[in-house]
């Protein structure tokens, strides 16, 4: 629990201090109303023995009680206050550093990882741990403080009846460490077969489509039906197995306590122990016993945040690209790679790549899928660091620069755009937040997005949704070019399109594009060979490789990989669908 | 409990709404209500062992028999409770994880059932957490808080009625805590309501704006950092966070003294107890046994009730995931037609088309026929409703009005499945399944074998990438397995529809993927399927339909133009404009 403690704490473990005095003292006050109790039973006894009834004494117990309640009230609230707002306050501070931590990782990060993931983890998984502290986190203090207030209590009426309860405790100790050992082994089975499950949930909803049109749906799709099945054997194991250890559990002290009643109620017969004592011992007994037998269904809850925190705990664990203590800036923004190398876990994607891409002047990467482009560029950004060799900029290692210093002179413009649930001018804005209206709107009419959005209700206020639903794909491009140009990046990464769009809207595209890269050292990822055939410099990769550097009719004259591919690209689009050639290859 | 009604006739609704999904486990569920009632009763019968044995004890000669029988009985007694508590739960765990798998196999089925549109107005994401979290909180309600609810309410009941037949003003006593407790619970909601009723919604505000918050924050990370911006957003994620926490705070507060109160009063017996027990010792008539029973039994039969206040705040938890369950579980599925009929020949025909998505009308009025055999394109700008023709085809959502027929018969009079057999359809978006490349292809089809696949996968031109993999056709493909381009994703869901053999072929935009090494083959693969079929191909690069037999142009929602290449062409319209911008997108070059 503590190790969990200050993973969310972020080592803070010394905030818990002083809601967990109070939830001690919460939990060990419920026993002083007994401590008169017991007063109150040893003056009956004296009436039963024949002595007069001290009434005062009797009410003078009674309104001690009722002081104790009183205060009792009094602590509650206080605990109360403290274990709650200490655990929302904990909780605040533990997503604030989960943010902060997040902004510095590398993008890889966030291009490995699914977004969902993460936001479940700062949200639900934060709120499980919240909740625990702020709910069983009293009631766990209590159950250890309220049986060590009553050990007090009891070595007081007997010392060996005390030493035998104590024994029983120690015996079950293994027990409950069984207990916590079969938890977790079978919560990470079922954790692990309900994410699978979750996991194919996914992937029926995103096949719906296919599987409909295959008539694969519900019983057809078996694989969700199985995994459904494990983790409902799993979860039933959960319950199952834990269990008779539990019941170990309390049974050894529970058998304690019979075992001190049978010596307790020999020694009341041979008169070594007065009744009254023994009477007591007896109610104390139980009280000691009962939180004890608790403590073991509060494992079993315990679990669910030592998963949050195993889980946050991960990626807090992932570690931001290094930052250089003393930040260079380069002055010119020619780029090269020096026998860079780069793998993503295991998979190689690029190897031993040496080229140089000049300033002011458009590079294209072009390649088979999976040649390594996309990698060069996110190397270029810094998205993630080369295993070996290095990148330049002006001369510069990215490395060594410090990564606002990097992404100042960077501009990337992505495939896939996000947009933000907030207004279209502020969009756009996002790429100089210095700007002037009049800056956002130039950008806007230079990256041809500026009569679309006028057109819309409420033109640049217009709010789009989360990730910018309510504008086309075509649309959304532009808006990520206009960003492009408001950030007036001496580098531009392009990553072309690789879905298509009706002619017009490509036309667009190209247009913005065209002004965007004006006296700017661009690198282009190209999926469309023509598009880039006038580029200042091809560079063409295999598998990872450099293959081939050159213009584009050097590289058609030399005929390799590229000149295959430009091959192929033109006899495509020749190729056209039609009932009478089903489909040949013609020009 | 009275002042609760409200609350639990809710539950009920809830709690019905689970059993009618989940069949009937209500006996079980009862069954383990009563073993946790008999357990709880258990955990008093110590406290009554320990005062006959003080009786026996405070009354010498004592019977050492009559006191070691006494306490087998209590080990006994012990065990048994212990016994009846685990049987209890698992039964209710068992019925519990059963209704979760009948009630995930049941949402399973339906979302299959329902039309396309129910899913592009929903993220993926709630659908996934309805299925997944919301299903699972059920455990939560079945598998604890029936059984809980049972015997925190029955336990304490059944004890008072004891602690009564010996002494009634006592017992009274010992139960007066619990109308205060509530009480005080109650005053808190009583108070000022409209101040509550706005800390709560401040409170779920908050709570949405920082969810919100939170998704943004981390989605549009790649974004923000690629410009600089992640101080800006960090503050904003700050702030929402904080003001979170503000509100928490506040609403703890206000609920301090409740809070207090109620716990305070449940451990408060003693208050009333004593006096009462007091005045009636000292008035001789109350035996020193009796009221040792009511300081120890008594002082703690109340406290229980505790449990039941966390169920009632969590309860709302489970309500507002049912209601999602139910929903889907209500929405109209597609019907299928009373009488199936069977279409004449593989012409498609749409006869005054009109649709809507939402509030907002997509297409109006589209009229068209395809002749069996012969190959019409759709072409037009973005949005402009090529796709929705294509998809209103195979019925992923139905017409609001005119109808669509398939060799005369109306497609909505034609059972599903035979429907989803005639059509092929390739979409822009290829999908590719976790499993292996074999069962990808095959998709199910129990009739066709392995070498049907292969030579599926060599007239989609994949069949060479298929053996380069590490396992051939037994490979493993998607999140775990083995990735494929998007390229070599959309041969394999051209040799599925290959493999279909329907006579109807459906592509949109199925040639999206246009990294050159792949375009040709996706092109070649389509050759082999298309042979001889009624074709409707959606393309926006033009030079491929130019061929086609028919071409539709798509504007706003209607069908323009019609005709072939050259005729459009001629005609000088919206398609020749179309037709000079695809020549000069194709000319067009950066750096030119």
């Amino acid at each position: 629990m503590w190790k969990s403690l200050s993973i969310v704490t972020g080592g803070e473990n010394k905030r818990m201090l002083v809601p967990t005095i109070w939830a001690v003292l919460q939990a060990a006050w419920k026993g002083t109303p007994l401590f008169f109790v017991y007063l109150i039973v040893l003056e009956l006894f004296e009436f039963e023995n024949g002595s007069p009834l001290n009434t005062e004494a009797l009410w003078l117990y009674f309104a001690a009680v009722a002081v104790m309640l009183l205060m009792q009230y009094g602590i509650n609230s206080i605990a109360y206050l403290k274990q709650f707002i200490t655990s929302y306050e904990l909780v605040a501070v533990s997503r604030e550093k989960m943010g902060e931590h997040l902004r510095h990782l590398p993008m890889g990060y966030f291009r490995k990882n699914d977004p969902g993931d993460t936001a479940a983890l700062m949200l639900q998984d934060m709120d499980k741990v919240e909740q625990t502290f702020s709910h069983l986190f009293g009631d766990i203090m209590g159950a250890f403080a309220l049986p060590a207030v009553m050990t007090l209590y009891l070595a007081y009426t007997d010392t060996e009846l005390t030493l035998v309860l104590l024994g029983a405790v120690l015996l079950s100790i293994p027990a409950l460490y069984a207990v916590n050992r079969v938890l977790n082994r079978f919560s990470e089975r079922k954790i692990k077969s309900s994410n699978k499950a979750s996991s194919l949930v996914l992937e029926y909803l995103y096949g719906m489509k296919t599987l409909k049109a295959y008539n694969r749906t519900g019983e057809g799709f078996k694989r969700l039906d199985q995994a459904n099945i494990k983790s409902r054997r799993d979860s039933i194991v959960l319950e199952a197995v834990p269990g008779p250890l539990i019941g170990v559990y309390q049974i050894v002290i529970e058998l304690g306590f019979i075992l001190a009643i049978i010596i307790g109620s020999g020694r009341v017969i041979d008169g070594s122990l007065t009744v009254s004592a023994f009477l007591m011992f007896l109610i104390l007994g139980y009280a000691f016993c009962e939180p004890l037998k608790v403590i073991s269904m509060y494992l079993a809850e315990m679990r669910f945040m030592n998963v949050a925190a195993d889980r946050i705990a991960g990626v807090l664990g992932q570690k931001p690209l290094p930052e250089p203590d003393e930040s260079k800036v380069p002055e010119k923004y020619d780029i090269e790679f020096k026998d860079a190398a780069f793998s993503y876990e295991d998979k190689r994607a690029i190897d031993g790549v040496s080229v140089k891409l000049p300033e002011k002047s458009i590079t294209a990467l072009v390649g088979p899928s999976g040649s390594g482009k996309t990698t060069m560029t996110n190397l270029i950004a810094r998205f993630w660091d080369v295993d070996s060799g290095s990148v330049t900029i002006g001369g510069i290692d990215v490395r060594d620069m410090h990564t606002d210093d990097l992404l100042r002179l960077v501009s990337v413009v992505f495939q896939d755009v996000y947009l933000f649930n907030d207004t279209i001018f502020n969009n756009i804005r996002i790429g100089n937040t210095d700007a002037s209206r009049e800056q956002i709107i130039a950008a806007a009419k230079a990256a041809e997005c500026h009569e679309f959005i006028e057109a819309l209700p409420e033109g640049y206020e217009t709010m789009v949704g989360e990730g910018g639903s309510t504008l086309s794909g075509g649309e959304k491009q532009r808006i990520s070019i206009a960003r492009a140009m408001l950030k007036d990046a001496p580098i531009i990464l392009l990553d072309e399109a690789t879905s298509s769009l009706d002619p017009e809207n490509e036309r667009s595209i190209q247009a913005a594009v065209a002004k965007l890269v004006v006296s700017k050292t661009v690198v282009v990822i190209a999926h469309r060979l023509n598009t880039i055939s006038s580029a200042d410099r091809i560079v063409v990769l295999d598998q990872g490789k450099v293959s081939e550097v050159g213009r584009h009719s050097d590289l058609l004259e030399n005929g390799g990989l590229y000149a295959k591919l430009w091959n192929e690209q033109t006899s495509a689009r020749g190729w056209r669908i039609s009932a009478r050639s089903s489909g040949s290859v013609s020009e | 409990m009275n002042s609760h009604n409200k609350n639990e006739k809710h539950r009920k609704t809830g709690l019905a709404a689970v059993l009618e999904i989940s069949n009937k486990k209500k006996g079980w569920l009862i069954l383990s209500g009563a073993l946790a009632t008999i357990s709880e009763i258990l955990a008093i019968v110590p406290f009554v062992i320990i005062y006959l044995i003080a009786g026996n004890l405070l009354n010498p000669p004592v019977d050492r028999a009559n006191v070691e029988h006494l306490l087998y009985l209590m080990a006994v007694m012990f065990v048994l409770r212990f016994v009846f508590l685990y049987a209890s739960g698992m039964i209710s765990h068992v019925s519990a994880y059963n209704i979760l798998y009948t009630m995930r196999t049941k949402l399973a089925e339906r979302l299959g059932k329902l039309p396309m549109g129910y899913f592009s107005s929903r993220t993926t994401g709630s659908l996934k957490k309805m299925l997944g979290e919301d299903v699972e909180r059920i455990e939560l309600f079945i598998a604890h808080y029936i059984p809980d609810m049972v015997s925190v309410t029955i336990a304490p009941a059944v004890v008072l009625i004891y602690l009564a037949t010996t002494d009634w003003m006592l017992a009274l006593a010992s139960a007066l805590p619990i109308p205060i407790a509530f009480l005080l619970w109650m005053s808190s909601f009583a108070g000022d309501k409209d101040a509550i009723e706005d800390k709560l919604k401040g409170y779920h505000r908050t709570q949405e704006e920082m969810n919100g918050t939170i998704v943004e924050y981390i989605h549009g990370m790649p974004v923000v950092k690629a410009f600089n911006q992640s101080v800006y957003s960090f503050d904003r994620f700050k702030r929402s966070v904080d003001e979170y926490k503000e509100y928490c705070i506040q609403w703890t507060k206000a609920f301090k003294g409740t809070w207090a109160g109620f716990t305070t009063a449940l451990s408060a017996s003693l208050l009333f107890i004593l006096p009462v027990g007091l005045w009636k010792f000292s008035e001789g008539t109350l035996g020193i046994d009796t009221f040792i029973l009511f300081l120890i039994v008594g002082a703690g039969v109340v406290r229980p009730i505790y449990k039941a206040a966390t169920i009632f705040s969590t309860t709302k938890l489970i309500s507002g995931g049912v209601e999602r369950i139910n929903s889907v579980l209500n929405e109209k599925e597609i019907a299928d037609p009373p009488d199936s009929a069977v279409p004449e020949d593989n012409s498609v025909e749409f006869d005054g088309v009109t649709f809507s998505y939402d509030k907002t009308e997509v297409l109006r009025d589209v009229t068209f026929r395809a002749e069996g055999g012969s190959v019409t394109a759709l072409v037009g700008p973005s949005g402009a409703g090529k796709s929705t023709i294509a998809q209103l085809i195979p019925r992923l959502w139905d017409t609001d009005a005119g109808s669509i027929k398939i060799g005369g018969t109306d497609v909505r009079n034609i059972p599903y499945k035979d429907l989803m057999n005639m059509i092929a359809f390739v979409f822009q978006d290829a999908f590719v399944f976790s499993d292996t490349v074999e069962e990808n292809i095959l998709m199910g089809n129990k009739s066709k074998t392995r070498d049907d696949a292969i030579a599926a996968a060599k007239a989609a031109q994949i069949h060479e990438t298929i053996e380069s993999l590490p396992m051939g056709y037994d490979t493993v493909l998607g999140d775990g397995g083995h990735n494929l381009s998007g390229g070599e994703k959309q041969r394999i869901s051209i040799a599925r529809a290959i493999l279909k053999d329907a006579p109807i072929i459906i592509l949109d935009e199925a040639t999206a993927f246009s990294d050159p090494d792949n375009e040709s083959r996706i092109q070649e693969a389509i050759g082999g399927l298309v042979t001889g079929k009624t074709v409707i191909v959606v393309a926006h690069r033009l030079s491929t339909i130019k061929d086609a037999d028919q071409i539709l142009v798509v504007d706003r929602g209607q069908i323009a133009e019609k005709g072939t290449h050259e005729d459009l062409v001629a005609a000088g319209g919206i398609y020749r404009r179309m037709w000079e911008s695809h020549t000069s997108a194709q000319e067009w070059t950066i750096g030119a």
